[in-house]
């Protein structure tokens, strides 16, 4: 047989060459392990930039609110006293509930651990915020109160997005480490 | 929306985008032709399968270094096929056999091969010649006759040196044609 014999030979046959098929089910499994990788991708920035925007946006209000306090007259709640503040604060205790509902759902052993601080780190930034509440319905420095506030949700939302980037980070080190132990 | 009907030339920056639809389309276009690829080599169906499938995400992460210079499956095949060569390396290092390529190959030889045609019965006798080569003749040979590549480009692939590959090729083809003569003639 001549080397031009075996290249006409493979030329000839190659129709007829890929006649297997992957085990039944395949496009299922690969449809699953396609999802599988976007959520990975998309998890960790999709809920907190929003709420970072919104928080600047509401640091920024704060700032102007600020600089009015003057000719704003003070009643004694919050509504009152401005109801932008309080349907954002509503807005806020609403989103970070949901987060704290997510993150109660991370049930892992290393997971509970680092939950568990950042509940205790909320706890203390919420009794903070109850006593900013209380100063201002009372009459106190509003610039200094409303800043104060804001600064208040804003703490809390990086506290969340930092526990959550942490334990993304700790999720794919562990899946990293399951495919190399199999390969 | 279905995406069966469009160009996988407009596919691509859908995938880029991560387009869902657009990915498994280009999935089911290429799948058979990639699983044939990776199988030729690893001779496994599940092993198989995963180096596909891998090289399906993999490509999609990083299509944009995809720069049209050869087609989409030219592309596609090289990732499956340097994924296929790592797992054949891997394997060759825990000296492995998998159970299922012995069954197979055990159970091919008790099907009757009627119902093919000519070129198909040829192409089944051809396969099953390349399966009792050596290991490594067995893929570079799959790579240089099946998948075309050129010597340089299967010592890179291989990891081996061009001397080395080219001795090996030519006594894999010698090999090959040996065990091929009683069976064509």
């Amino acid at each position: 047989m001549k080397e031009r014999d075996l290249q006409d030979l493979f030329r000839e046959i190659k129709p007829a060459l890929d006649r297997e098929e992957p085990p039944m089910g395949h496009q299922q499994r690969f449809l699953s392990r396609l999802e599988a990788k976007q959520s990975r991708d998309a998890k960790g920035v999709s809920w907190w930039k929003p709420l970072a925007i919104a928080a600047s946006v509401l640091f920024l209000f704060g700032i102007f609110l600020g600089s009015f306090t003057d000719i704003i007259p003070l009643g004694d709640r919050l509504a009152e006293v401005s109801p932008e503040v309080s349907n954002t604060e509503r807005y806020f205790a609403g989103v970070i509930e949901q987060q704290l509902t997510l993150l109660e759902q991370e049930d892992t052993p290393e997971a509970r651990k680092m939950v568990s601080d950042a509940m205790i780190q909320l706890d203390l930034l919420e009794a903070d915020y109850q006593k900013l509440r209380t100063d201002l319905l009372e009459g106190g420095d509003q610039k200094i109160l409303l800043s104060a506030i804001v600064q208040n949700f804003q703490m809390r939302i990086d506290l969340l997005k930092d526990v959550m980037e942490k334990l993304e980070t700790v999720k794919k080190l562990k899946v990293q480490e399951n495919e190399d132990s199999t390969l | 929306m279905s995406r069966v009907g469009e160009h996988t030339e407009t596919l691509i920056p859908l995938c880029l985008k991560g387009d869902q639809r657009a990915q498994m389309e280009i999935y089911n276009r290429y799948y058979k032709a990639m699983f044939n690829t990776a199988f030729r080599i690893v001779k496994d169906q599940a092993e198989a399968e995963d180096v596909m499938q891998e090289s399906f995400l993999n490509a999609f992460t990083k299509l944009d270094s995809y720069r049209g210079e050869v087609t989409f499956g030219a592309w596609l095949k090289k990732i499956v096929v340097n994924k296929s060569l790592v797992y054949y390396r891997n394997r060759k290092k825990k000296n492995e056999v998998s159970l299922d390529s012995t069954l197979y190959k055990v159970g091919d030889d008790d099907v009757p091969e009627a119902d093919h045609g000519e070129t198909e019965h040829l192409a089944q006798k051809v396969l099953k010649t390349m399966d009792s080569l050596k290991e490594n003749y067995r893929v570079s040979l799959t790579l240089h006759l099946i998948e075309g590549y050129d010597y340089e480009e299967i010592c890179g692939l291989m990891g081996i040196s061009y001397a080395n590959c080219r001795t090996t090729i030519s006594r894999a083809k010698e090999s090959l044609r040996k065990k091929l003569e009683p069976i064509l003639s």
